[in-house]
C-alpha cells in the first residue's frame, strides 16, 4: 500500500480538493483505494457519500477521533488532514504516510506560514531522515498573473519540488458536490484539468518507484 | 535467436523433417505493447502487450528484474479479451495493479509493435537414453518496429509438450549444427524499448540468489549457475554497446562469479566438463580484461585526479585521449568477443548442461554421493574451507608482497562469492559482522589492485606513445602514478588494520570449527 498524506496547517488551501480528486485517479486506475478523514468538517466524508455508485468505488475510512485500521486490501490510501492540526498529530498521520502533499494556494499565499510548516514538517523523524517525500502542490492557479509568477519564485525558494500546478476552475465546485474526480468526467473541460493532475499522479507513483 | 539467414538455413535443412509427427501450422502473431507517455511500466520493468491471432485477443502483462526459479510472487499474467484496447481491468487480480501502479484511462499506448510469423512443427524425438519426447519447435520470422525504426526478428523456440525433457537439448544442439544459434538475450518488449528510445537496456547486477535449505548440492548448482548465465546475459547487450562501463565490469563479475561457483562445486562436478567451462569462462574473462583496465583509468582515476588537482588537470589531455582511443579499440574487441560464435556456444551450450544435470553423466564414487548429498553439510564446510584458506594466505600479513597480496586478494574474492551463495541458509547474529567486515577487507585489497593495474597501464600507455604528444602522455602517466602511489600509502595504514577486524570476526556456519 502507498498512502499520501494531504496537508497544511493553514485553511482554505484546497486540501479536500486536492485528497478527493488524488483518490478518485487512484480509483480510476482501478487501484483499491481509501480515503481517511481527519477533518471534524466532514467535507471528504460529504463528498464520499455524493459519489455516484456506478463509479470505481472509494472506500472512506472515519480517522476523527483516531487513526483507525487499514483494510490489508486497499492499494492506495489518500489522508485529508485537517487544518490547524498540532504538531504532534501531524507527526502521528506521517508515521502512516508513504508522501506528503502540500497545497498551497496563490491568491493567498503566505510564505512565511507555509515556510514555517515545512521548517516544522522537516524537524518531524521521517521527514528529516528523508523517507518521506514531501511535495508542495500550488493550487487554484491563475495562469499568467503576476501572482501565479510571485507564487512560482516564492515556491522556488522553499526548496521542496513542486509536483503539479493546478488551474483555478470552476469544475472542482461542481465536482465537490457530486462525488466526482477529474477523471471521472469526460469533455473537453476536464481535459486540460486531467493533464494537470497527472502531473501529480505521476510525482506520486515515482516518488516511491 | 540468430541472424535471420541462419534461420533460413535452419528452416530449409530439413533436420527436423523425420521428426515430423504431423502438419507444420503457421500463425500470424502481432503484438502491440503499451507505454504510458513517460514511459512509466518501461520504468517499473514492465510489459504489457496485445496479442492478436487470428481472431482472438489476449493481454499480458510481464514483469521482468527478481526472476528465476525461486522468485515466489507472479510475474506474468494473461487474460483473453474482445477489444482491441489494452483495459487493465480484464485482469482479475488487483496484484496487478500493485505492479504497474497507478495508470490513468487513455494513458496508455501503442508504443512499439512486433510483427511476427510463426511456422510451429510439431516434433517427435528419442533422446539419448531411448526416452521419447514431444516438442514444438516454432521458426519466428519478423520484425519489431517502433516509430520509423525496425529491426529484424529470427527466433526458434522450442517448448516440451511431453516426455524427456532431454529432447530439448537434444533438438537445440542439432539446429544449432546447422548455423549458429545463441540464448537470446533480450526479450522482445527490451529490444522495442531500445528502438524506440535509442537506449540500451541498462546493466544489470547479480541479484540475490536463495537456496532452499532442504536442497541437494546439485539443486543448489544448478540454481547457482543458471543466475550466473542470467546475469551474463543481461550484460551481453550493454557490455557489447559499451554506452555505460557498467557493462563489462558486470559481465566480467557474472564470469567471476561462474568460475568461483565451478571451483566451490569442484566436489560435485565431473572435472572433464568443469575444465571446459572454467577454460571457456576464462577466454571470456581475458577478452574483456583490457577494456575494464581502461574503464577504470578513463572513467574513475583521470576524473577523480582532475578533480584533486584543478590545475594541472589539462596537463591530463592527452593521456586521456590516447587512453580513449585504446579504449575504443578494447570495446571493438569485447564486442567481437560476445558477438563470436564461440561466446553464443559457451552460454547455448552451458545453459543447456545446466538444464539437463550434464554433471550426472561421468559421475561416478565420492563425485556422485556429493551431488546427492544435503547442500546445508556441503555449504558450511566449502565456508570453512575458503575462509582458512583467505587466513592461510594472511599469515604474516605485514610481510606479504606485492604477488602474496594479489593470492590474499582472490582467496577474499571467492570466499565472498561462496558468501553470496550460501550465506542465505545460515541465520544467526554473527552473519552481518562477518559479511561487513570481509566486504570492508575486499574493497580496500580491490583499491589496492586497481592501483596496481592502473600503474601498468599508465606505464603501458606511455611506452607505446609516440611522436609529438608523448611529452604530454609521460607527464600525465608519471602523475597519475604518483598520485596513486600517494593513495596506496594511505589505503596501506588502513587495510592492516581492517585484516585484523577480519580476524577477529567469527565464523557463522559452524562455531568452533573454522577457528584454524
Amino acid at each position: 500500500m502507498i498512502a499520501v498524506l494531504v496537508t497544511n496547517t493553514k485553511g482554505g488551501c484546497g486540501k479536500t480538493t486536492i485528497a478527493t480528486n488524488l483518490a478518485a485517479a487512484f480509483a480510476a486506475s482501478r487501484l483499491t483505494t481509501a480515503l481517511a478523514n481527519v477533518d471534524r468538517q466532514r467535507s471528504a466524508m460529504q463528498w464520499l457519500a455524493a459519489r455516484p455508485s456506478r463509479l470505481p468505488a472509494i472506500r472512506g475510512l472515519d480517522w476523527r477521533k483516531d487513526i483507525g485500521e487499514v483494510p490489508d486490501d486497499v492499494q492506495r490510501l489518500v489522508i485529508d488532514a485537517p487544518a490547524g492540526l498540532r504538531l504532534r498529530q501531524v507527526d502521528q498521520l506521517l508515521t502512516e504516510a508513504d508522501v506528503v502533499l502540500v497545497p498551497v494556494q496563490a491568491s493567498a499565499f503566505d510564505v512565511d506560514s507555509t515556510r514555517r510548516f515545512l521548517d516544522r514538517l522537516g524537524e518531524l523523524k521521517p521527514v528529516r531522515k528523508q523517507r518521506k517525500g514531501v511535495f508542495l502542490v500550488a493550487n487554484r492557479v491563475r495562469p499568467r498573473t503576476r501572482a501565479s509568477r510571485r507564487l512560482d519564485q516564492a515556491l522556488a525558494e522553499l526548496g521542496h519540488p513542486v509536483a503539479a500546478r493546478l488551474a483555478d476552475r470552476a469544475l472542482y465546485a461542481e465536482l465537490a458536490a457530486t462525488g466526482l474526480g477529474v477523471f471521472d468526467v469526460g469533455g473537453s473541460v476536464a481535459v486540460e484539468a486531467r493533464r494537470e493532475w497527472l502531473d501529480l499522479v505521476h510525482a506520486v507513483e515515482d516518488s516511491l518507484a | 535467436m540468430c541472424t535471420p539467414a541462419a534461420l533460413e538455413r535452419i528452416a530449409a535443412s530439413g533436420v527436423l523433417d523425420s521428426h515430423l509427427v504431423g502438419e507444420p501450422s503457421v500463425a500470424h502473431l502481432v503484438n502491440i505493447y503499451f507505454d504510458t507517455d513517460d514511459l512509466r511500466l518501461a520504468r517499473r520493468r514492465v510489459s504489457l502487450r496485445l496479442r492478436r491471432s487470428g481472431n482472438r485477443r489476449y493481454l499480458t502483462l510481464k514483469c521482468e528484474g527478481g526472476g528465476g526459479p525461486s522468485l515466489d510472487r507472479r510475474s506474468e499474467w494473461e487474460v483473453e479479451i474482445t477489444a482491441d484496447s489494452p483495459d487493465l481491468a480484464a485482469f482479475r487480480d488487483p496484484a496487478v495493479h500493485d505492479v504497474v501502479g497507478a495508470v490513468l484511462p487513455g494513458e496508455l499506448q501503442p508504443r512499439y509493435v512486433s510483427e511476427i510469423e510463426r511456422r510451429t512443427l510439431p516434433v517427435a524425438w528419442i533422446d539419448a537414453q531411448g526416452r521419447p519426447g514431444r516438442v514444438e519447435v516454432a521458426f519466428d520470422r519478423g520484425r519489431i518496429a517502433a516509430g520509423r525504426s525496425e529491426e529484424p526478428v529470427a527466433e526458434v523456440e522450442i517448448e516440451l509438450v511431453g516426455g524427456s525433457a532431454q529432447v530439448l537439448y537434444e533438438i537445440a544442439e542439432r539446429l544449432r549444427a546447422v548455423a549458429p544459434l545463441r540464448l537470446g538475450a533480450m526479450p522482445k518488449a527490451a529490444r522495442g524499448h531500445m528502438l524506440l528510445t535509442g537506449e540500451p537496456p541498462r546493466p544489470r547486477k547479480a541479484g540475490r540468489i536463495v537456496l532452499e535449505r532442504a536442497a541437494t548440492v546439485a539443486d543448489a548448482m544448478q540454481t547457482v549457475f543458471r543466475r550466473c548465465i542470467a546475469h551474463a546475459l543481461a550484460n551481453e547487450v550493454p557490455a557489447r554497446i559499451g554506452a555505460d562501463i557498467e557493462g563489462v565490469h558486470q559481465l566480467r563479475v557474472a564470469l567471476r562469479r561462474l568460475r568461483s561457483a565451478l571451483s566451490l562445486f569442484a566436489p560435485a562436478l565431473p572435472e572433464a566438463g568443469r575444465q571446459r567451462w572454467v577454460d571457456e569462462a576464462r577466454w571470456l574473462l581475458g577478452c574483456l580484461g583490457p577494456c575494464r583496465d581502461l574503464d577504470v583509468l578513463g572513467e574513475e582515476l583521470l576524473p577523480s585526479l582532475a578533480a584533486a588537482a584543478p590545475l594541472l588537470a589539462p596537463r591530463l589531455e592527452a593521456l586521456r585521449a590516447l587512453a580513449d582511443a585504446e579504449r575504443r579499440r578494447a570495446q571493438g574487441e569485447v564486442s567481437a568477443a560476445i558477438d563470436s560464435q564461440r561466446c553464443g556456444d559457451l552460454f547455448l551450450q552451458l545453459a543447456c548442461w545446466t538444464e539437463q544435470g550434464g554433471w550426472r553423466s561421468a559421475a561416478t564414487g565420492t563425485v556422485l554421493a556429493t551431488q546427492q548429498a544435503p547442500l546445508l553439510d556441503f555449504a558450511a564446510g566449502v565456508l570453512d574451507r575458503q575462509h582458512r584458506r583467505v587466513r592461510k594466505r594472511g599469515r604474516r600479513f605485514a610481510e606479504l608482497d606485492a604477488a602474496g597480496r594479489h593470492r590474499l586478494r582472490l582467496a577474499v574474492k571467492k570466499l565472498r562469492y561462496a558468501l553470496e551463495f550460501f550465506a542465505d541458509l545460515f541465520a544467526g547474529k554473527r552473519v552481518d559482522p562477518y559479511l561487513d567486515r570481509l566486504a570492508d577487507l575486499q574493497e580496500v585489497l580491490g583499491e589496492q589492485n586497481d592501483i596496481a593495474v592502473s600503474r601498468l597501464v599508465a606505464e603501458r600507455l606511455a611506452t607505446d606513445a609516440t611522436g609529438p604528444a608523448l611529452p604530454e602522455v609521460a607527464f600525465g602517466a608519471g602523475m597519475l602514478v604518483g598520485w596513486q602511489s600517494h593513495r596506496a600509502v594511505v589505503l596501506e595504514a588502513r587495510v592492516g588494520r581492517l585484516w585484523e577486524e577480519f580476524r577477529a570476526a567469527r565464523p557463522f556456519w559452524s562455531p568452533g570449527e573454522a577457528a584454524a
